[in-house]
Parts: structure tokens; C-alpha cells; sequence
């Protein structure tokens, strides 16, 4: 299925040959219709803009939104993990987890880079990808909420996909993590609460996170107001490989 | 079947019981097990270390899992320390342990970027001009064009390109720059060699070979202590941290060890559980004060006075009323104290003037060979006038009389030097000492103590001598000394001189008190203590000492009133004692080794360099707003007639006559300056004096605005310049930049162009001097905001390297754990790539050409005893001699073509030449000749330095340090000097010989070289002044002693012949922002701003990282006293403006009673990219600390071309001091913030 791949391609930095693949991008994603039509048509306004715009503007613009703001990195881990320890463990899983699928890395690129994972699961089965689609729905959600907020035509790309997962973000995570990272000045109460004590198992706003996690009150949830991200409690969260034997992904 | 082929034999039931029916075996899957299996299994783990000037230097593990950094733990695997002594690890820090997690975090720089309007211009153009120089030239040469990029800079407007565009683009603007303005017009900056060495090496050779200049750091981070080189001619040499715990008293004065030395302070602890007595000595409560068995709290800024009264002290009761024998035997040795000062009329009265040299006698005393830098003492026994060896004099020009046993250099028999003339005097007169704490201060905050006068008289013993008929009146130092510190002495009497501690005369215990806030009896113990325990245990007194005490401007005021203490305790050069200054990691063990690799020593000498403080405040246009006057620092003794201009001047003048370095140098092309000469049929050097001479010819240093002498090109690497240490950031972005700023001051005007009599003064200020700024880092910081290119590095786990520390003994390696990640390369292979770019490129426009290089007069040289006068050829007092009156003058030839060849091998001239430092030389061949068969050949037949390894093998072979047999060799070739057989130091580990695979197996320590003044042995921790004391190896000062005074004309005339307390300076930065922004209903307060180094980064390094952020509030803050902070109604958390002429900054208010009144105190450094809102009263974002900063220069700094007080690179020179600063500071209502996002988040989230 290109559907993905073509999703991924529209997320990695323009270059010229790029843009003039779009045409061809845009009858992939006819053909296969595997997107629906509210997703295809701000996709189409998308490629248009991109069309539109002087290759280096483009380009500017791309590096000012995802490779310069780091919430909206398009690592995957940023938004799960950010800067702790289960970082560089995570990314190890993970491509073990490419790896049982017989797929190796050939690029710089780290495996949670969202393109490389959406072309990953291109070459699954359109039902399993659709299901690992929805594994990473609150990181889609999030994102897609900032561009959104951005006013950013790649609000669409993000839009597609959570349209296309199995599962949908969680709308009160979501929420969360976009008024974390939001900058507002926090009050003294608001700080305070974010690093109330939590309960060590009814908590309803780590439903989706890890157990090892949920008790402590741990620094993604602080009021941070920099641009760093929010930490979201994302992939809720078992990516599975393509392989024959379906192995659970270690977290 | 029987029962018995059933049962089974050899394996036990699978399903069996056991521990009494507590565990139970089973079958079921244990998958789930793997996970804990696995994590700790790791595919390898690779030793390194952060490279981030924290002095750490701590080993650590890094764990890698399918390529990937999992994370790091502290190595604990360092060689055992002797039995009685603590062992080092395990070294590390919260932020070591944080550091995993920038290799794949967000803000890694991942692609290198350029400035997309810069891009797009110079496609436009290549597709003109098709030649990369031509293009690149016709981008310059429309201003319009350069404005369009350069007014940007900073606000974002990157692309990413690829590796062969930008080395394109770089090579491109260097090469323009070198033909059409010249090499030394192509600048770098990279700090810190020690942390990181190789890395360090790549850009200063690449900068070497082709010309540039590379910029100092220790003296514009204001980390070097000028008073180091004053009185021991050697920038800077500590104790290791574990000898500490060898001292039986501790003063930490200004140094927070637990927050800034975090790895280090369990010897601190450990100290105390052996009992020894600590004293904390800071201003607020800091997290060294609860270490302090006593803690004092002088005002900040205030340390000398403190200093003073415990000197003060110290002479009287060890020195005067009960004489300890060791301290006597000590200073008599290894101090000034005995050598004879001459005493001038001046105003009618006397003032100690320069010290009496050989050369003061009839037919210079028999000394042919240096007469003038041979210092004189009595015998004490004989009453005879004595040369004793060791003299700065007997370092050069004849061999074997250069050590400090207090031997005749005619005799050659020991002497007693004669400490005191009291007793034996011809006469008692008065003498004038200066007085500076009389000064009231524009806030009134630094108080002053009124005394009888700016000049403070005093009687002191004297002898008269018949020097060529003249009879002239000398006294002793120690006599000298005791009159400065105001101590009454039997049989003397007069006035300003106090028998009792209770007296406020300068410098009592008393007379302190009203200045420093500290009570007379704290002093007084803490200065018995400090003493007694050094005079018992023969000198294991100790005084640590930081930053805070070294950023003032008068920082040499403070440091010399510690450093006399210790001298006068006999605790330099003894284990467990002496000055333990830590800022900045100076120490690169291994120097001699790498010079050549670093400033391509190997290929052409002299290298270009230049001190950073002074081109700063030149090129930043810091000067043209100067309000300290020349006059408002002089002494009142001194002769004021020769001090006419600004502080700009004097530093042109010390350029001028060879003291300072220059950069730019001329103000022509210094390779068309030998082509005019080739032309005119002369020898280039003669061509450039003739026309200097002759006025047809400019020093760059006359004019910094004009744009024929303007820096070009700007390499910033392993640094934070424009953010961290950009002191006057405002002014860089400005001046230099040429972007968007917050100065808020108007230059100096008319005014200027008054004051100044040798700096050129243009009307209109130049704004964007520079064309191209490139900075390599891997992560972007406020730097790579404002720079034009920003190429990503390896990061610390990325790149094979080596750092050393000055805090222990060990050299680590930086390893590759993992290859560098997206397209990030290591610095090595960066400016490599930019070498052979650059070779390929300037084939056609440049080639094998001559150009012509200065330096300025080198200490640790011949060259140091160059100007016993200060004369100016400039104005015709005498001729312009290169190398002696002037800078030296060198013709080079470069191959430009041959830059990648020569910067991958190594070069012939250490074969020719030798190798050395220090003023040191000996034979290299051997290790050349070692290099060749470790590292290969290439077809030239030199040695290769391919690889980042190859060239950390370059620098373990040619060292001492690193390699035991080249040890021996500095050792004997100092022997030579000295005449004394030093090489027992190194025999025993003459066969050792650390390669970079040794040091990634195991810290090794080094070995003992001439390089440093500390042993490293089995014996003793390495302690500063050690080989000194133990070896009799001179200091490399004017007396070859201790020099606690300082005769240099320029010393004298500023006041600082010998040690007193200057208040902190008046800025006048505050005033004229109160009339135009003062309102009456918003309440303010006016602070010192002080800037110490932080718990939550190292510098800028970590501070944006989202764990130290969460630890500390998250973004930039600022701690005030309640006091203050009520006075401004200001609370806790609340947002503040802060500002003054030079720029403002917006930070939340920390209100805590740590913090004393008066003080503002912003942590070094938080950077500008972490929520950061917008300023009031700039209108741009809010700044870093370095926005309400601006560079002061000190003429005392300027000094050069005489012995101790001589060039060299790091060691000598004026300095970015910050601290006498002061800030106003009003609250900012939360909903006055502008976060200046535009439609972003914030907006919607509201």
C-alpha cells in the first residue's frame, strides 16, 4: 500500500524532485483509495501549497516547523520518551522490532522517525498497519493539534493519519499535552497540582502509559512552559512487527 | 518395567518442591523475562567523557544496544590511590548523567543549515559567475546584498544544505577573504583545548595553515587570574583535587566546590572526617557555606579587604612579634621579600619604584649578560650586595645559574638574603603608599573608608648605595610589604601604621569591618588559624578560590591578597597547601605534545594569535562606550602627565610596541605588503618597518571601524561565544553582527573623538563587520541562532578524543561509542572536509605565496627581556626594532593548494626545529620517526594524520606527559638551565608510554614533565610550585622568586605595585535608563548583577535540557534578598525586567534569603532559546546575562615585553571581567508578558 509511504514522503523535507512526484503522489492516493475523501481534500491543498511555493521557502518553512520546534518533532520518541533514559532503549526495541520483520535501516535516520515508520508499516497488511497506525494515535493527535494551531497546510498529512488508524487519540491526553507545551503562565496552584503525588493505579489520565510510570509524579507532567513539548503518555502501546510470529514489542 | 528403570538417576523431577514447598518448578513461558535479561545486555560498552569545561573530566560507561546510546553510568575503574589517601571515583554529576539524552533529543543540530537568503543569493550568483571565489565576491561586494542576510541573523530563516554546498560556500569566503583582505582577517574561536583536544586541534590547524587567527578564551572568559602569571609567570598551576585531603586548613573563598566541582567534592568531605578545618568564605549562603566550620560573608566585590586585614595578621604575629622559623626560612627562599627595591621622588615625596638590577651598579656588578634583569639582595651575614642565581637575567643567554638556591652568582656560595633593613639602616624616611578605598561609590553600596588621604604615609627603614655616583635610598621588599599592610613596627612609628587590631587604620582587622560587614575577631581567628596550622605543619594551608573572586575588574586585588597569605605561610609548593584557583579547565596536560599538531607547528611558525578581551571590546565596538576614564583608575603617586586617552588607547599603544597581539594585524593585505616589497627590490620586513615608521603605514589596532580592518570570516567551535561568553552581547549583535539589538546607550559621541588621542573615531559606527559566521555544535544554541552556517558535530559519544583535567591527574579519552548520528561529523573530519574543499578551491586564486606575520614579544622567550623602558617608536622615543620595540615581524610562505595535504600530515619542521615549551627545548626526530611507522606514511613520507585517533597519537607521542622518554629529555634539556639534575623525576618511567587504545582501557595517570611545576608520582599528589620549592627551580619571574611586587611602570602607576583593596568600579550604566524608563508607579530597585556558575548546566551545556529545566524553574531566572525584593514589590516567581544601558533581560525572580541585599545574581549561563519573553524596554526578545554586560579593559593587563609580564596565548592579557556591574530590576505583571510567538500556541491556548 503507498498510501503511507506517500505520507512519510510528504513529511520529509521538500526537495525538488519531491515536488515534482507530486501529481504522481496525488493519483496514488486516488487509486488506492485507501484515505477517505475529507482526508484527500485539504491533502490536494497540501500538495498545491507546495507546488505553489519557491523551493526554499518550503524548505525554510519545514525546517522552522519540524526540524527547529521541538514539539513538533517528527521522532516519534520525542513525544513519549523526550530527553529521558528510555529513550536510546526504546529506539534499540524498535528496531528490533524492523528487524524481525526483515526490514534493516539503510539511512541516518533513527527508527522512530515518523516517515521511516510509516513506511514500515506500508509494507504491512493494510489491517495491521491501520492497527499500528492507532498505537501512535496520541502522538498523531498532538501533533496534528499544534499544526493545526499553527495554521500550518500540514495539519493534513497529520489529519490523514489519524483519520486512517484503527484506534483515535485520546481526546483528554491530547488536550493535556497541547495546553502543556502551550507557554501560558502557569499559577502557583496549577504548578503545584501537576506535582501533586498520583495514585498508583487509578489514574485515569495514564490510562494509556506504562505501569512501571504511572505512580511516580514524573517531570512530563510538569507545567513546563518552554517550547520543549509536553511529554505525552503515548504509544499506548504495542507496535507489532509484520513477522510470522507476531512477537510483542518490549517496551 | 521395573521400579527401578522408572525412576530416574541423574536428573531431579522437573515439577519437584523445593525450599520446604516455597518454590515450585514450572513449565510456562518466561518470555517476559527477556526484558530485565535484556537490559543490561548491551552489544558493548565504550568509555567516555564530557567535553564541556567543567574541569570533571570523569569516566564514564556507555552503553550501546543495535547501535543505538541506551545511556551512561559512572566508570569506576580508576587506579587505587595510595593507602592513605581516598580513591578518585566514582567521578560523574547529575548533568554527566543527563548527557545520553541530547544525542537523539530535539534540539540536536542533525543536518547543517545555512541561512536561507544567503543560500539563495549565492546560487543566483554561482549560476553568474559559475567560479565559487567570484561568487562569494560579488556577494560582498554589494552592501545591500550583505544587509539583506546579516539583518536576520537571529530570527530563524534556515534550510538545511549539504555538506559539499557550505564547505563550498566556506571555502569560498575564506579564500576571498585571504586575497583580498588578507589571512588574518579570517577568525576562530574555540575554547577550552582540554576538554576535547583533537577537536580543538582540527579548527586552529585548519586556521593555522591557512593564516588565520585563533582567539584566546581563559583571559575573555575572565578565568585566567592575571595575578598567577604577576607572581609566578605561569598562568595557571593547581593542587589536584585529592590533595585537599593532605591539608590541615581549608579556605574555600568563593568557590562553590559542591555545585561547580561536583565530581571532586567528596575529597572535601572526606578532608573534614580527617579533621581538617574548613572556612567558607562567600557572600550568600551558598552550598559551600555548610561545609565551613566558619562561614564569613563579605559583600561580594569586597574580598581584598578581607584578604588584607588577614594578611595583615599574619605578618604581625608570624613575621613580626613571634618570627616562625619555617615561614622566615620560606620567604627568604622562595619570595621577593629580600630583594631590593629603589625608591623615587615623586610630588615630593617617596614612592617605592623599580626594583635595583645589576645593571644600577658600576660595570654592572661584573655581569656582562643581562645586567638589567639581574635583581639585587644583601647578605645578611656579610652586609655585601649580592646577584643571587635564578634571576630572570640568568634564564637566558648562559647556562647552569638559573635556580633559586640562594646561592652568589660570583661565589657561588650560599647567602642568607636580607629580609629586613631594620636594624641596619642608613636612614628612616616616608613613603607614599596609595589609597583607593577612600572612593565613594555612584550607588553608594561598596562603602568607603576615609583614611588621612589618598596617599597613606608610612616610615620604613633604608639603605643608602653609591650607584654610579648617585646616592640612591633602596628598601626590602618584606619592609615594603609590612608598610603596605599598615603595621606598626618596633622602633618605627608614624602615622597610618596601627599597633592594635582594633584601630580603623588600612589594613587592620578593624578597618575592614565597615567595608566587608565582617567582624574584626572572625578575621583574626580564621588569619591565626590559617597561619599556626601552616607554620606546624610546615605549609599544608590552603585557600581555594573561584570565579567570584576573579570577575571583578580589580580581580588581581583580590587574588594577590590571597596569594601573599599563602605566601607568607610557606604553603605554595607544599603538599596539602598553596592556591587553588579552579575556573575553567586550563590544564592540557599533554601541551608540548599537542602545540604542533593544534597551531600546525609542524608545517609554519609563527602561528597567528590574538587575545580575545582586547579584539572584542575593539571589534564589538564595546569601546566607543566607555565611560571609565584612564584617569579614574591611576594612583595618586602616579605621574600623570603620561596618561592622556581612553582606556582604547592604551591598549592600541600596548599593541603597538609588541606587548598585546593584533588582529587584524595591518591595515593592508599582509600578502600584497610582500609583493610591494618584492617589487620595490627589499626585504619585506625592512619594507613594513620603513613604512610604519614612517607613517604611510597603519597598525589595524589605530582604526577597528574602518572596513580595511574589519574581521571577515568568524569560526565558532566547541563554544557558546554570542550566547555563554559573549560579555556585551549587545554589542556583538550590533557592531558585529549587525542584527537586531538591545543597546540602549548612545556611543560616546564628540566626547569620544575628544578623549581619544590614538584610536581613529568615525562618526557613524560600523554595523555587520563580518561576512560569514559558521558555527559547528550539536546542539543550536544562542550562537548557532545568529550564525549565517551551523554544521552539526558528534557529540561526546560520537568522536575519538582526549580531554584532561586540572582536578586530578588521569587523562581520559573521548571514544566513539556510535557512529556520529544523521549527518553530524566530528570536528576532525569537518575541518578536514573544509581543508580539502578549501586546497581544491583556491587553485586559480591563491597559491605558494609569501605573506608577513606579527607577534608580539613571547614570554618563556629571549624576546621577554626585551623593553627594561617603555619607549613608543610611534611617537619617535625610539626605533621601531621588530621583536623589540615592535611586534616581531616574520615572513611565511604558505602552499594554499597543499593546505588538505599539510593538514593530514605531519610536517618537517619538527625535525628541523625540535620540539618543546615553556621555554624548554630538545630533539624530536625519534618520535617523528615513532609516528611514521604507528600511524603510516604518506607518499611525501611524512607521518599520516588521517583520523581523529591518528591525530590524539600525535599529540600522546610527542608529550612528555604521555610519553616517558621525551620526559627525560625535558628534564635534562632543563637541567641544562638550571644546573641541577632534574631527570630523577622521569628515569622511573622512562620505558611508559601511553597510547590513545591505554587510555580507553584505563585512566592512566601522566607522567612528571618541566611543563608543569607538580609532580605526579607515588609519593605526593599533584601540587603547584612543588619542583619549585623541592627542585629549586626558579618561578619564571623578574627575581626567578615568588613576585609579591610588581615594578613595571605601568604596574606602579595604576597602584598596583603591591596589594591593596580597590572597590569595585563605577560603570554608569544605570543613571541615564532610570530618567528615561523610571516611572513612579512602578517600584524598582537597583543591584549588583553577578553571574555564578550554575547547579543545572555547565555553562550553557544541559541548561536547555528538559530534566535540569524541570529541576531549577524552567526557564531563565534571577535570585534576589527579600529585602530587595519588597522594596520592588516583587514575589517569588514573578517575572522582572532587568536592565541598563547596555540591554535588558527577563527572567523570574527567585526571592530567597540565601541571597544577600544588594545582590543580584543571574546563574551562567541560561540561553535565550527557553522561554524567553519579550523585553519592555528593547522591544526584542529578553536577553542572556551577558545582555546588561560590557567588556572594561585593564591597562595592567596590556603589560608586555618584561619578563613575568610578557605575551603568550592565555596566559597573559586583558580579561572580560563582569562583575562590578550594577542592573535596575522592576517587576513585569503576567499580563504585561509578551511571549512574541505570533499565532503559535500560546495565543489559541489563551
Amino acid at each position: 500500500m503507498k498510501t503511507l509511504k506517500i505520507l512519510g514522503c510528504l513529511l520529509t523535507y521538500p526537495n525538488t524532485q519531491m515536488v515534482a512526484a507530486l501529481p504522481e503522489f496525488r493519483q496514488l492516493l486516488e487509486k488506492e483509495k485507501w484515505l477517505s475523501e475529507e482526508s484527500l481534500q485539504p491533502l490536494d491543498r497540501l500538495m498545491e501549497w507546495m507546488t505553489d511555493q519557491d523551493i526554499l521557502d518550503l524548505q525554510e518553512e519545514f525546517v522552522a516547523l519540524f526540524d527547529r520546534t521541538p514539539s513538533l518533532c517528527l521522532h516519534l520518541f520525542e513525544h513519549v520518551h523526550g530527553d529521558s533514559r528510555d529513550r536510546g532503549q526504546a529506539l534499540a526495541d524498535l528496531s528490533g522490532v524492523y528487524k524481525d520483520a526483515g526490514l534493516l535501516i539503510c539511512t541516518e535516520e533513527m527508527p522512530d522517525f515518523l516517515p521511516l515508520f510509516l513506511e514500515y508499516l506500508s509494507v504491512l497488511e493494510v489491517s495491521e498497519a491501520a492497527q499500528n497506525l492507532g498505537e501512535i494515535a496520541n502522538v498523531l493527535g498532538v501533533l496534528s493539534g499544534r499544526l493545526r494551531n499553527r495554521q500550518s497546510p500540514y495539519v493534513a498529512v497529520l489529519d490523514a493519519l489519524v483519520a486512517a488508524a484503527l484506534k483515535k487519540p485520546d481526546e483528554k491526553a491530547v488536550a493535556a499535552a497541547l495546553k502543556e507545551a502551550a507557554g501560558a503562565a502557569s499559577t502557583l496552584t496549577e504548578l503545584d497540582e501537576s506535582w501533586e503525588e498520583q495514585n498508583a493505579f487509578e489514574n485515569s489520565l495514564q490510562t494509556t502509559g506504562v505501569g512501571a510510570d504511572a505512580g511516580c509524579p514524573n517531570i512530563n507532567n510538569t507545567n513546563n512552559t518552554s517550547n520543549t513539548p509536553g511529554r505525552i503518555n503515548l504509544l499506548s502501546t504495542e507496535v507489532t512487527s509484520g513477522s510470522a510470529d507476531k512477537k510483542e514489542m518490549r517496551r | 518395567m521395573s521400579y527401578f528403570i522408572d525412576r530416574i538417576t541423574y536428573f531431579a523431577q522437573n515439577r519437584e518442591k523445593f525450599s520446604d514447598g516455597h518454590g515450585i518448578t514450572t513449565s510456562e513461558n518466561r518470555a517476559w523475562e527477556e526484558a530485565y535479561r535484556g537490559r543490561w545486555a548491551h552489544d558493548k560498552v565504550v568509555r567516555s567523557t564530557h567535553g564541556v569545561n567543567c574541569t570533571g573530566s570523569c569516566s564514564w560507561k556507555i552503553y550501546v544496544k543495535n547501535g543505538l546510546i541506551t545511556w551512561e553510568t559512572q566508570q569506576t575503574d580508576y587506579p587505587r590511590t595510595r593507602p592513605d589517601l581516598p580513591n578518585h571515583e566514582p567521578r560523574g554529576c547529575a548533568r554527566g548523567a543527563s548527557y545520553s539524552w541530547y544525542i537523539y533529543s530535539a534540539s540536536r543540530l542533525k543536518y547543517p543549515l545555512i541561512r536561507k537568503r544567503l543560500l539563495k543569493m549565492w546560487r543566483r550568483m554561482k549560476q553568474q559567475y559559475g567560479d565559487p571565489v567570484d561568487s562569494w565576491k560579488a556577494i560582498q561586494a554589494d552592501p545591500a546584498l550583505r544587509a539583506e542576510y546579516q539583518e536576520v541573523r537571529g530570527k530563524g530563516g534556515f534550510v538545511r544544505a549539504d555538506w559539499d554546498e557550505v564547505n563550498e560556500i566556506i571555502a569560498a569566503s575564506n579564500i576571498h577573504t585571504i586575497k583580498e583582505h588578507g589571512p588574518d582577517r579570517v577568525i576562530g574561536f574555540s575554547p577550552i583545548p582540554a576538554m576535547s583536544m583533537v577537536s580543538y586541534a582540527a579548527g586552529s590547524r585548519y586556521l593555522s595553515l591557512i593564516g588565520g587567527v585563533c582567539m584566546s578564551f581563559y583571559d575573555w572568559y575572565c578565568d585566567l587570574p592575571p595575578a598567577s602569571p604577576q607572581t609566578w609567570g605561569e598562568q595557571t598551576d593547581v593542587p589536584e583535587s585529592a590533595d585537599w585531603y593532605n591539608s590541615g586548613f581549608i579556605i574555600m573563598w568563593g568557590s562553590n566546590v559542591p555545585q561547580t566541582r561536583t565530581p571532586d567534592a567528596h575529597f572535601m568531605t572526606e578532608a573534614r572526617y580527617k579533621g581538617t578545618q574548613v572556612v567558607t568564605i562567600t557572600p550568600d549562603y551558598s552550598e559551600a557555606s555548610k561545609f565551613g566550620d566558619i562561614w564569613l560573608n563579605p559583600k561580594q566585590g569586597t574580598d581584598a579587604a578581607v584578604g588584607m586585614a588577614m594578611g595583615h595578621v599574619i605578618l604581625k604575629e608570624f613575621h613580626l612579634d613571634n618570627v616562625s622559623e619555617y615561614f622566615d626560612d620560606y620567604t627568604r627562599k622562595y619570595s621577593d621579600f629580600s630583594f631590593l627595591v629603589k625608591l623615587e621622588k615623586r610630588d615630593g615625596r617617596y614612592v617605592p619604584g623599580r626594583m635595583l638590577r645589576a645593571s644600577d651598579f658600576d660595570e654592572n656588578l661584573g655581569h656582562e649578560n643581562n645586567p638589567d634583569w639581574k635583581t639585587i639582595c644583601l647578605d645578611e651575614k656579610t652586609g655585601d650586595v649580592v646577584v643571587p642565581t635564578g634571576s630572570i637575567g640568568f634564564r637566558w643567554g648562559e647556562e647552569g645559574k638559573w635556580n633559586i638556591l640562594p646561592t652568589d652568582s660570583k661565589t657561588k656560595q650560599e647567602f642568607l638574603p636580607q629580609k629586613t633593613l631594620l636594624g641596619s639602616e642608613d636612614d628612616i624616611l616616608e613613603v607614599g603608599f596609595p589609597y583607593f578605598a577612600n572612593a565613594e561609590h555612584e550607588h553608594g553600596y561598596f562603602e568607603s573608608n576615609q583614611q588621612s588621604g589618598d596617599v597613606l604615609e608610612r616610615k620604613l627603614p633604608v639603605k643608602y648605595l653609591d650607584l654610579n655616583g648617585e646616592k640612591v635610598a633602596v628598601v626590602t621588599v618584606f619592609d615594603l610589604t609590612c608598610a603596605n599592610y599598615g603595621i606598626e613596627r618596633e622602633g618605627l612609628g608614624g602615622d597610618n601604621v596601627a599597633s592594635d587590631y582594633a584601630q580603623n587604620i588600612a589594613y587592620t582587622p578593624k578597618w575592614q569591618e565597615s567595608i566587608t560587614g565582617v567582624s574584626a575577631d572572625k578575621i583574626i581567628q580564621v588569619a591565626r588559624e590559617f597561619a599556626r596550622n601552616a607554620d606546624v605543619t610546615k605549609g599544608k594551608s590552603m585557600i581555594i578560590i573561584g570565579a567570584a573572586m576573579n570577575h571583578w575588574y580589580h580581580m588581581d586585588m583580590n587574588y594577590r591578597a590571597c596569594i601573599n597569605m599563602l605566601v607568607f605561610c610557606g604553603c605554595v609548593g607544599q603538599s596539602g597547601g598553596g592556591w587553588s584557583h579552579y575556573v575553567g579547565q586550563e590544564k592540557l596536560r599533554p601541551q608540548t605534545g599537542w602545540l604542533p599538531l593544534a597551531f600546525a607547528l609542524d608545517w609554519t611558525r609563527p602561528p597567528r594569535q590574538q587575545n580575545s578581551t582586547s579584539f572584542f571590546y575593539a571589534h564589538t565596538d564595546q569601546w566607543r562606550y566607555e565611560t571609565l576614564g584612564v584617569g579614574d583608575i591611576l594612583s595618586p603617586t602616579a605621574d600623570k602627565k603620561r596618561w592622556e586617552g581612553t582606556l582604547i588607547d592604551c591598549n592600541i599603544r600596548a599593541e603597538r610596541m609588541g606587548w598585546l597581539p593584533s588582529a587584524p594585524q595591518l591595515q593592508e593585505n599582509p600578502l600584497e605588503l610582500v609583493k610591494q616589497a618584492e617589487k620595490a627590490d627589499k626585504d619585506p620586513v625592512e619594507y613594513v618597518v620603513d613604512r610604519l615608521s614612517s607613517g604611510s603605514l597603519r597598525m589595524s589596532c589605530e582604526d577597528p571601524d574602518n572596513p580595511d580592518n574589519w574581521p571577515r570570516n568568524l569560526f565558532v567551535w566547541r563554544s557558546n561565544l554570542l550566547g555563554s561568553s559573549g560579555k556585551g552581547h549587545e554589542y556583538f549583535l550590533k557592531h558585529f553582527l549587525g542584527t537586531q539589538h538591545g543597546v540602549q546607550g548612545e556611543d560616546l559621541g564628540e566626547k569620544g573623538r575628544a578623549a581619544s588621542t590614538d584610536v581613529v573615531w568615525h562618526d557613524q559606527a560600523p554595523e555587520g563587520k563580518l561576512d560569514l559566521v559558521v558555527t559547528l555544535d550539536f546542539r543550536m544554541s544562542t550562537t548557532c541562532m545568529y550564525s549565517d552556517i551551523v554544521l552539526p558535530t558528534a557529540s561526546w559519544y560520537e568522536k575519538n578524543d582526549l580531554n584532561t583535567s586540572d582536578m586530578h591527574p588521569f587523562i581520559h579519552p573521548l571514544s566513539k561509542a556510535i557512529d556520529p548520528v544523521w549527518q553530524s561529523r566530528s570536528d576532525w573530519d569537518i575541518y578536514k572536509g573544509l581543508a580539502k574543499k578549501f586546497s581544491e578551491l583556491s587553485v586559480g586564486h591563491l597559491g605558494k605565496e609569501k605573506e608577513i606575520v606579527l607577534t608580539p614579544i613571547q614570554h618563556d622567550t629571549p624576546g621577554e627581556l626585551a623593553q627594561v623602558d617603555v619607549k613608543e617608536w610611534r611617537k619617535g622615543e625610539c626605533e621601531l626594532i621588530p621583536g623589540k620595540t615592535a611586534p616581531a615581524m616574520k615572513v611565511v610562505e604558505r602552499d594554499f593548494p597543499a593546505t588538505y595535504e599539510r593538514f593530514t600530515s605531519l610536517g618537517p619542521l619538527l625535525e628541523k626545529l625540535g620540539n618543546g615549551g615553556k621555554g624548554i627545548g630538545w630533539n624530536t626526530d625519534p618520535e617523528v620517526a615513532f609516528l611514521k611507522e604507528l600511524n603510516g606514511e604518506n607518499k611525501a613520507g611524512y607521518a599520516k594524520i588521517e583520523t581523529d585517533i591518528d591525530a590524539a597519537e600525535v599529540v600522546l607521542t610527542l608529550a612528555p606527559e604521555t610519553n616517558g622518554e621525551v620526559a627525560v629529555k625535558a628534564w635534562a634539556a632543563l637541567s641544562k638551565m638550571t644546573g641541577r639534575e632534574h631527570t630523577h623525576l622521569a628515569k622511573p618511567k622512562e620505558e611508559e608510554k601511553i597510547r590513545f587504545r591505554d587510555i580507553q582501557a584505563q585512566p592512566r595517570k601522566i607522567i612528571s614533565s618541566p611543563t608543569w611545576s607538580g609532580l605526579e608520582s607515588e609519593h605526593v599528589c599533584y601540587n603547584a610550585g612543588y619542583t619549585n620549592v623541592h627542585e629549586y627551580i626558579p618561578w619564571r619571574t623578574l627575581t626567578g622568586r615568588q613576585q609579591l611586587y610588581q615594578d613595571h611602570p605601568w604596574m606602579l602607576d595604576f597602584g598596583e605595585g603591591l596589594v591593596s583593596y580597590r572597590p569595585p568600579i563605577n560603570t554608569a550604566t544605570v543613571e541615564s535608563m532610570l530618567e528615561k524608563h523610571g516611572s513612579a508607579e512602578t517600584p524598582y530597585v537597583t543591584l549588583n548583577f553577578i553571574t555564578p556558575h550554575q547547579k543545572w548546566g555547565i555553562h550553557s551545556t544541559y541548561s536547555d535540557n528538559l530534566h535540569m529545566l524541570t529541576l531549577s524553574r524552567g526557564g531563565p531566572i534571577v535570585w534576589m534578598s527579600e529585602t530587595d525584593a519588597k522594596l520592588a514589590d516583587i514575589r517569588d516567581n514573578d517575572w522582572v525586567e532587568v536592565f541598563n544601558t547596555n540591554g535588558a533581560i527577563t527572567a523570574r525572580a527567585v526571592v530567597s534569603q540565601r541571597v544577600n541585599d544588594g545582590m543580584l545574581m543571574m546563574y551562567h549561563a541560561q540561553e535565550k532559546i527557553v522561554n524567553t519573553p519579550g523585553s519592555k524596554i528593547t522591544g526584542a526578545r529578553g536577553g542572556i546575562h551577558n545582555s546588561v554586560t560590557r567588556a572594561t579593559v585593564k591597562p595592567t593587563h596590556m603589560v608586555g615585553a618584561y619578563a613575568q609580564q610578557s605575551y603568550g596565548f592565555n596566559y597573559y592579557g586583558t580579561v572580560g571581567s563582569n562583575r562590578d556591574e550594577f542592573v535596575v530590576v522592576r517587576k513585569i505583571e503576567d499580563q504585561d508578558i509578551d511571549w512574541m510567538e505570533g499565532s503559535a500556541e500560546i495565543e489559541v491556548a489563551k
